[in-house]
């Protein structure tokens, strides 16, 4: 089957506790209705803001959370159903990079232990002259050296660090990697080592899939395959690479697209309409149809007060939640060709 | 009457730090025009910061200045007394910085921080100052200034805390206001609209920008003159547009090449092979010698490059021009 | 293995370096140093045995046979303070070592994966350390009869506590670590994420803490012997010393004084260890060149592994 990794109706509830006795429970909706499914030897991206839901997507696929509702599927198995020998067969093909290069290595570990950690547990006990001769080829595939083996994470740099991370994450031979913003406290010049390094290993590997997850659209349009874009918990939009910046087609999408810096526009002065700021920072949502995006959007009318936000395919692997750009060309459930 | 506000001559720092003497900054000059926006990029390390820190004689006392001099309104920073310079943090010089959670006092309210900022530095009646208070929040676009101005910074979200800190270093007209990689924590969507906002009240009070950033393109959007800092050296300045279109170092062109773009077509980015080197002992001659791939072996590790003039004002500094 | 161990043991020395830096923490290691030497070669350098009496000699002032006298039983009292180092030093030692453990148990267990049970588990512990300790203290040793080995278990009890709690503050906030996040992505199981990633990095703290209780652990124990309940008698032990010289202060001063001014010493060289242990350790402390101050110091650099 195409679909190595799949979720359905996904949704991450939070309650907000504000007093002891209180009638009604408030929910924060983390991840809100969310179905998503990645193939193999694919870059699948996770774009979105802070209070988007990518993260706490991640740490559900990653099983360091459970869901509230919806289901995983792995391999064509739901994994609440899966079989101890299978369950624990998904658990060793997902491996992940963390975000920050400094606190996701154990500063007491030395490299040697800390590669060491996931081959123990997932493959099991191997003789020690095995052992080294693996770490060395997982070295060399990601540029470190046999000396660093016998060194503390901080003895290195925030580039080697994630090197050093990467390496960790490939050393189970995984084949799923949940990658949460992995250049993002990086220097420039070092990103960009590290995204080629991703590109290599996808080359390298015969059947291995990422999960990328940034706030940066150009660090997204340069690794991706296929991209999904968050704002509030649901996906609005999802696409393949290039059709997601040559066209999109939700108003979040344009709006993040629109806000990126680049080199072209010669924008000291942008006259453009300026929505004040509105005083958002959860996602209790009291209207309970009102589409997410509406305090922001430029292309609102009426009917966004009362909006389901469900996904229409739009054709081309194409699919957006709102169908206000373009006009009335695209209506609910027609495909275009 | 000099049309220049700021004005860095040949500025040498070290830090005596306990493993060493760290050469900070070297040799750094530059000059910041009146209503102007300057940017000083560079990655990490580099020293931008530390650049804008000496400024405002906010040192730490392990720091020691070698050499140079700072002339701020043709008056010499580096020879005020600390009475002094408490005047001119605040009022004449004024800095925003990147995390707006850490530059706000979580048990004072919004406006409290204002209010003390006003008082400090002018002597108005209370009346007068919480007028100045809802003026300064409504020019920063925050909605309903009067619910804001009694509430804590950890009820604001990043956006409009920063919209905060923007209206603490504005609230006394300063001359300079120095921005420290200020939009770097906040997303890309009200980065912009945060920017925005600067670049109008920049033009509407004359006032001059030295916007410090790792982000080119940002730089791009809203910088007159840029200047390009590699381990504590300046290695090229000139226009914005000059330089970012036509680079002349090597530093700044492989930088260009290491920055991924939104547009049609994607090229393999370049990386820059190596590391930043160890300032304690740094390399001799040009110190992006170790790791530029067109080095001159004898030149560029032995003496450091004299300037090379292109054209309108595009300064670099490398033996391969 | 061989690289393992030989960088483990360079960083030992890095730590000990720094230690060794600090005027203070020199003063420290000598100290304790002294103490740990005089009790392993007690015998050799104990003039006298510390319960032979001499009944011609008693209540002899500080001179060249008895260096700081000798007391009722005519023992001698230099030997007395010397072989009593034993008793201070193991008693320190042993409660320490079990507060620690117990503690580290209670806090580990509690501090992952935390939550509500990890709290309830730190209020009954809170229970304990309501109680003044001395008072706790005296009331268990009472109970369980005047005796050294009953005296260090009293102690024990009211100190383990304060570890349980210092590591429990220390899981918490090491758990919000990617790495600990990684592990848990990797099912490893909670003992398993507690002893590997959670216990190591609570060390730091741990030590130093324990460190610097160890001085204190050792004026406890001599507190307890002073009012009768931990060494007993003839036993050299400094507090059971103090004790008995009580009633003859106005006559033979020298009788209190020096077991007196033995706790102080090593209390106060555990206390100095504890502090440049504290600053060694503590990576957002950055000094100036200290190295300059002590020529102590610079043989130090010379000595051990200079940090890059």
């Amino acid at each position: 089957m195409k679909n190595l990794i799949e979720l359905q109706g996904i949704k991450k509830y939070f309650p907000i506790n504000y007093r002891l006795f209180d009638r009604k429970k408030k929910w924060v909706k983390a991840v809100d209705g969310v179905d998503i499914r990645i193939e193999k030897r694919e870059v699948f991206s996770l774009v979105g803001e802070s209070g988007s839901g990518k993260t706490t997507l991640a740490n559900l696929i990653l099983g360091i959370t459970q869901p509230t509702e919806g289901n995983i599927f792995f391999k064509g198995k739901e994994i609440s159903m899966m079989k101890n020998k299978d369950l624990k067969e998904f658990h060793k093909s997902i491996s992940v990079v963390f975000q920050d290069p400094f606190s996701s290595l154990n500063p007491r570990m030395t490299i040697m232990d800390i590669l060491k950690e996931p081959i123990m547990e997932n493959i099991g006990v191997i003789k020690n002259k095995d052992l080294k001769e693996y770490i060395n080829i997982l070295l060399n595939k990601t540029a470190l050296r046999e000396e660093h083996l016998f060194r503390y994470a901080h003895e290195f740099s925030g580039g080697q660090r994630q090197r050093i991370a990467i390496t960790r994450a490939i050393a189970a031979k995984p084949e799923f990697i949940v990658l949460d913003e992995p250049t993002s406290g990086l220097d420039v010049s070092i990103q960009a080592q590290i995204l080629n390094l991703l590109l290599d290993l996808k080359e390298k590997y015969e059947s291995i899939s990422f999960l990328f997850i940034s706030h940066d659209m150009a660090v997204i349009r340069y690794v991706s395959t296929r991209i999904a874009v968050m704002y509030k918990g649901k996906i609005v939009e999802l696409a393949n690479n290039s059709d997601l910046f040559n066209n999109p087609l939700h108003p979040y999408t344009k709006h993040l697209l629109e806000s990126v810096p680049n080199f072209k526009s010669i924008n000291k002065k942008s006259g453009k309409i300026k929505s004040k700021e509105f005083n958002t920072f959860s996602n209790v949502n009291e209207n309970k149809n009102i589409c997410n995006y509406y305090f922001k959007c430029h292309y609102r009318d009426r009917e966004c007060l009362n909006c389901t936000q469900e996904l229409h395919f739009v054709g081309n692997n194409h699919y957006t939640a709102c169908n206000k750009i373009g006009g009335n060309l695209f209506k609910s459930e027609e495909i275009i060709k | 009457m000099t049309n220049k506000l700021l004005e860095i001559e040949n500025l040498k720092l070290n830090f005596n730090d306990y493993m060493g003497t760290v050469e900070v900054l070297d040799k750094i000059s530059f000059s910041l025009n009146k209503n102007s926006w300057l940017g000083l990029v560079g990655e990490s390390g580099c020293g931008k910061s530390v650049t804008a820190f000496t400024i405002l004689r906010l040192l730490p006392e392990s720091a020691e200045i070698k050499n140079g001099d700072i002339l701020f309104k043709e008056a010499n920073i580096l020879a005020k007394t600390e009475k002094e310079m408490q005047k001119i943090r605040g009022k004449e010089i004024s800095m925003i910085f990147q995390e707006p959670q850490s530059a706000l006092d979580p048990s004072m309210r919004i406006g409290a921080h204002i209010t003390e900022t006003i008082r400090a530095h002018r002597k108005i009646n209370r009346k007068e100052v919480k007028l100045q208070a809802l003026d300064i929040l409504e020019k920063v676009e925050i909605s309903n200034p009067r619910y804001y101005l009694n509430r804590y910074p950890h009820e604001l979200s990043g956006g409009m805390n920063q919209r905060v800190c923007i209206a603490l270093a504005l609230v006394n007209d300063p001359s300079l206001l120095i921005a420290d990689e200020f939009t770097t924590s906040l997303d890309v969507t009200i980065q912009k609209r945060i920017l925005e906002l600067v670049l109008e009240i920049q033009k509407l009070n004359k006032m001059s920008v030295l916007f410090i950033t790792h982000d080119l393109a940002l730089a791009h959007e809203c910088c007159d003159y840029i200047v390009v800092m590699y381990a504590g050296q300046i290695v090229e300045k000139g226009r914005a547009d000059k330089v970012l279109s036509s680079p002349a170092h090597p530093y700044t062109k492989a930088l260009l090449n290491s920055i991924p773009g939104i547009s049609k077509d994607v090229k393999r980015l370049q990386s820059i092979d190596g590391v930043v080197p160890n300032l304690i002992k740094p390399p001799a001659g040009c110190r992006f010698h170790t790791r530029c791939k067109h080095k001159i072996p004898n030149i560029c590790d032995k003496l450091f490059p004299k300037v090379r003039h292109l054209d309108d004002g595009h300064q670099a500094w490398c033996h391969l021009l | 293995m061989n690289k393992n161990l030989q960088f483990r043991i360079n960083e030992l020395k890095r730590t000990l370096n720094v230690i060794i830096t600090t005027p203070l923490g020199i003063i420290g290691l000598l100290i304790v140093f002294i103490l740990i030497i005089s009790t392993i070669i007690a015998p050799l350098i104990a003039p006298y045995s510390p319960f032979e009496a001499d009944f011609e000699n008693s209540l002899e002032s500080p001179n060249l046979n008895h260096l700081f006298g000798t007391d009722t039983l005519g023992r001698d009292i230099f030997s007395r303070v010397i072989y009593g180092s034993r008793y201070s030093l193991s008693a320190g030692l042993i409660v320490v070592s079990v507060a620690v453990i117990i503690g580290s148990i209670v806090g580990l267990v509690a501090g992952y994966p935390g939550g509500r049970k990890g709290a309830w588990l730190m209020r009954i512990t809170d229970m304990f350390l309501a109680f003044p300790t001395f008072v706790l203290a005296i009331g268990l040793a009472a109970n369980l009869g005047p005796s050294f080995v009953n005296s260090m278990i009293a102690i024990s009890i009211v100190y383990w506590p304060k570890y349980a709690r210092l590591v429990y503050g220390q899981a918490l906030s090491i758990k919000e670590n990617q790495y600990v996040k990684y592990a848990q992505v990797l099912r490893e199981n909670n003992t398993r994420i507690r002893l590997r990633h959670i216990f190591p990095n609570s060390l730091a703290a741990l030590l130093v803490q324990a460190t610097l209780d160890f001085g204190d652990a050792i004026l406890f124990f001599a507190a307890l012997s002073f009012v009768g309940l931990g060494a007993q008698p003839p036993a050299p032990d400094w507090g059971a010393m103090v004790s008995t010289a009580r009633n003859y202060i106005n006559i033979a001063w020298w009788m209190a004084f020096f077991p007196g001014l033995a706790i102080f010493f090593v209390v106060l060289g555990f206390n100095l260890i504890g502090d440049s242990l504290r600053d060694a350790l503590d990576p957002s402390l950055r000094r100036l060149k200290i190295s300059k101050l002590t020529w102590l110091g610079k043989l130090g650099d010379h000595l051990l592994v200079k940090e890059k």
